[in-house]
C-alpha cells in the first residue's frame, strides 16, 4: 500500500515538475510587469526622480496627493470623467441590447449573419482609425457632411457638442461588438416558449416582452454591474486622440490629465498619486458591485 | 405542421421595422468603411469636382501605391507586422503554457490564479509602468510594445476553463503511453483547443495591431514606430498641409493619401476577422459567462 502511493506521489511529481517549468514565462511577466509596478506606485508618495528610481527616490508623504486635490483642475476632471461615462452608460449601454433584440427578429439567416458581420466591423479598428473618420466626416469645412449640406458643422469644436460626439463614436466602435453576449444569451430561450404563446394569442411584441426579455435579464444585469466598475475611466484612449484644444474644458478626463502632467510634463509623483486615486476607486466600486450583485441573488461576479 | 404555418406568417409591421433599423444601422456601421476605400481608389481630379460618395471615380490605384512605397509607412507596416505576428505567437505561446498547469491544478494553482485575477482589478497605472519597461533597458524597442502586455489574464481563465472541461481520460491515456506533461500539453490539449487558440489570436492580433498609447510612452526612434504612429501624426497634420500645399500638379492630395493609408491599413484585419466569426463569437461567450 505504501510504496503504490509512494509511487505514485513520485509519479505525480515527475508529472508535475515540467508543470512549473510551463508556468515560469508567465510567471515572471506578472512578476514584472504586474507586480513589480504594482510596488512602484510608491512613486506617488515620492519627489520621485527617474535617475533615482522608487528605491531611491525622496518620500514626501502625501504631498503629491495634496497637489493632486489642490490643482484647480481637478474638480473639473473628475466631473468630466463622471459626466462623460454616465453619458455612456445611459445612452451607450441600451444600444447593443436593442440592436441584439432587432437582430434577433431577422428571420432570413444568411442576411442576419451578414448584418452581425458588419456590425462587428468597428471594434476591429482603432481608436485612432475612428479619430480619422471622425475627422473625415466633421471636420468643420472639408468634412463630408459639411460638403453635402453646405454649412459649417462645428461638432468637434463645439463644446456643448463634443461629448455627443464621444458618446456616439462610442456607440458606433462598441455596439455591435457588444451584441454579441446578448445574442448568445437570446440563442438559448427555448423555442417552445414562443411557439406556446402564440397559441395563446400573444403577439410578437408581448412575447419580447414577457419570454425574450426575461431570458437575457441577468445578462443585462452582469454587464451593467461590470459597467459601473468602469466608470472612472471615460475612455482614456478615445478621448487622447480624439480632443483638440477648443474642447479640453469638456473632455479631459483623469486618465488624459493625469497622462499630461505625469508623463508629458514629467511631474511623475503627482501623475501615480492621480493614478493611484482613480484605481483606487475603481477597485473599490467592483468590490462594491460584486457585493451588490451577490445580495441580489444573481450570483457573484466570480 | 404548426412550425411550418408559422414560418411562413408574413412580417408584422414590428418585424419591418426591425428589418429597417437592422438595414440602417449596418449602413451607418459600413458606410465610414467603404468612403474611405472608394476615396482612396479615385484620382484625385475627379473627386475634387463631385466627390465620391458611392463609388471610385477615376479609378486608380496610384495612392494605394503610393503609400505602400513611402518608406516611412513601409517601415512602420513592417513593425506592426512584426508586432501582429511575432507579439502574438509569443502571447498565445505563454498564454496556453500558464493556463495549462493551472488546469491541471497544481499544487497552488489557487493562489497563482488570484495573483492573476487582482491584476484584472488593480494595476500599478502608467507611469510605473514606465519606470519598469525604461529600467528593463526596453524604451526604444518593439519588445517593449510586446512584453508589457505580454499576457491578457482574461485569456488565461478563459484557457484554462476550456482546458479543464477536457476529459481527464485523454491525459491519462497519454501519460500511460509513456508520453510528458510538454507531450501532452502540444499533441493532445492543443488539437482538441483549436477553436479557443483560433479566436485569441485573433483577438491578440487585433490588440497589438491597433493599440498605440504603448508606441506613444515608449517608442522614439522614427524607424521603429508603428502603423498607428503614422496615422495619428497624419490626423494632425493634413488638415494644414492641405491648405498650404500645391498638389495640382501630381493627382494625390493629403486626403488621398490620408484615405489610401486608412484603407491599407484596416484591410488586413476587415478582411480575416469574418472567417473567423464564428469562434470569436462562442469565445466572448465562454469568457463573459466563466470569466
Amino acid at each position: 500500500m505504501n510504496v503504490t502511493k509512494g509511487g505514485k506521489l513520485r509519479l505525480r511529481l515527475k508529472r508535475d515538475i515540467p508543470l512549473y517549468g510551463m508556468l515560469l514565462p508567465g510567471a515572471l511577466f506578472f512578476i514584472i510587469f504586474k507586480y513589480v509596478p504594482m510596488y512602484g506606485i510608491v512613486m506617488a508618495f515620492q519627489n520621485f526622480r527617474m535617475a533615482r528610481g522608487f528605491l531611491r527616490s525622496e518620500w514626501v508623504g502625501l504631498l503629491n496627493f495634496q497637489k493632486v486635490f489642490e490643482s484647480a483642475f481637478f474638480p473639473l476632471v473628475l466631473k468630466n470623467t463622471i459626466v462623460i461615462s454616465l453619458y455612456k452608460i445611459i445612452v451607450g449601454f441600451p444600444a447593443p441590447i436593442l440592436l441584439a433584440l432587432m437582430l434577433n427578429e431577422i428571420r432570413c439567416r444568411p442576411y442576419k449573419k451578414l448584418m452581425q458581420t458588419i456590425v462587428y466591423m468597428p471594434h476591429f479598428i482603432s481608436w485612432i482609425v475612428v479619430a480619422s473618420l471622425v475627422n473625415t466626416f466633421f471636420s468643420s469645412s472639408s468634412g463630408v457632411f459639411a460638403q453635402i449640406t453646405g454649412q459649417k458643422i462645428d461638432c468637434l469644436i463645439n463644446p456643448d457638442k463634443f461629448r455627443g460626439v464621444l458618446v456616439l463614436s462610442d456607440i458606433w466602435k462598441n455596439a455591435g461588438w457588444g451584441t454579441i453576449i446578448y445574442m448568445a444569451a437570446l440563442s438559448s430561450v427555448n423555442p417552445d416558449l414562443y411557439e406556446a404563446s402564440a397559441i395563446e394569442g400573444a403577439n410578437r411584441f408581448q412575447q419580447t416582452l414577457y419570454i425574450t426579455f426575461p431570458a437575457i435579464w441577468p445578462t443585462v444585469l452582469t454587464m451593467f454591474i461590470l459597467r459601473i466598475g468602469g466608470i472612472m475611466d471615460a475612455g482614456f484612449e478615445q478621448i487622447l486622440v480624439m480632443q483638440n484644444s477648443s474642447v479640453y474644458m469638456v473632455s479631459e478626463i483623469l486618465g488624459t490629465y493625469s497622462y499630461q502632467r505625469g508623463y508629458v510634463n514629467a511631474e511623475y509623483g503627482f501623475g501615480a498619486a492621480m493614478g493611484l486615486f482613480q484605481s483606487t476607486i475603481s477597485l473599490i466600486l467592483v468590490l462594491i458591485v460584486n457585493w451588490l450583485s451577490q445580495r441580489s441573488g444573481e450570483g457573484r461576479l466570480w | 405542421m404548426v412550425t411550418k404555418k408559422k414560418k411562413r406568417k408574413p412580417l408584422t409591421a414590428g418585424q419591418i421595422l426591425c428589418y429597417i433599423m437592422v438595414t440602417l444601422t449596418g449602413f451607418i456601421m459600413f458606410y465610414p468603411f467603404w468612403y474611405v476605400v472608394v476615396y482612396s481608389l479615385s484620382s484625385y481630379s475627379s473627386v475634387i469636382g463631385k466627390g465620391a460618395i458611392l463609388w471610385p471615380q477615376g479609378f486608380t490605384l496610384e495612392a494605394i501605391k503610393n503609400v505602400l512605397q513611402d518608406p516611412d509607412i513601409y517601415t512602420a507596416y513592417g513593425n506592426t507586422l512584426f508586432l501582429a505576428i511575432g507579439g502574438t505567437f509569443f502571447s498565445l505561446l505563454a498564454t496556453l503554457l500558464f493556463a495549462y498547469p493551472l488546469s491541471c491544478h497544481v499544487a497552488g494553482h489557487r493562489v497563482i490564479s488570484f495573483l492573476v485575477y487582482f491584476t484584472m482589478l488593480f494595476s500599478g497605472g502608467m507611469l510605473p509602468t514606465y519606470y519598469v519597461v525604461r529600467s528593463a533597458g526596453l524604451l526604444d524597442s518593439l519588445w517593449s510594445l510586446i512584453l508589457p502586455v505580454l499576457i491578457n489574464p482574461f485569456y488565461v481563465f478563459l484557457v484554462r476553463n476550456f482546458f479543464e472541461g477536457v476529459p481527464e481520460q485523454l491525459k491519462e491515456s497519454a501519460f500511460i503511453d509513456g508520453a510528458g506533461q510538454y507531450r501532452t500539453f502540444f499533441s493532445i490539449m492543443l488539437p482538441l483547443s483549436m477553436a479557443v487558440i483560433a479566436s485569441m489570436t485573433l483577438f491578440y492580433a487585433v490588440g497589438y495591431w491597433n493599440s498605440y498609447f504603448s508606441a506613444i510612452l515608449y517608442i522614439r526612434s522614427p524607424e521603429r514606430r508603428p502603423l498607428q504612429l503614422i496615422l495619428r501624426e497624419m490626423i494632425s497634420s493634413s488638415s494644414t498641409e492641405e491648405l498650404a500645399g500645391d498638389f495640382s500638379a501630381s493627382d494625390l492630395t493629403p486626403t488621398t493619401l490620408k484615405m489610401a493609408t486608412l484603407t491599407v491599413s484596416v484591410i488586413p484585419i476587415i478582411c480575416v476577422y469574418p472567417f473567423l466569426q464564428k469562434f470569436f463569437e462562442k469565445g466572448v461567450m465562454i469568457g463573459a459567462l466563466k470569466g
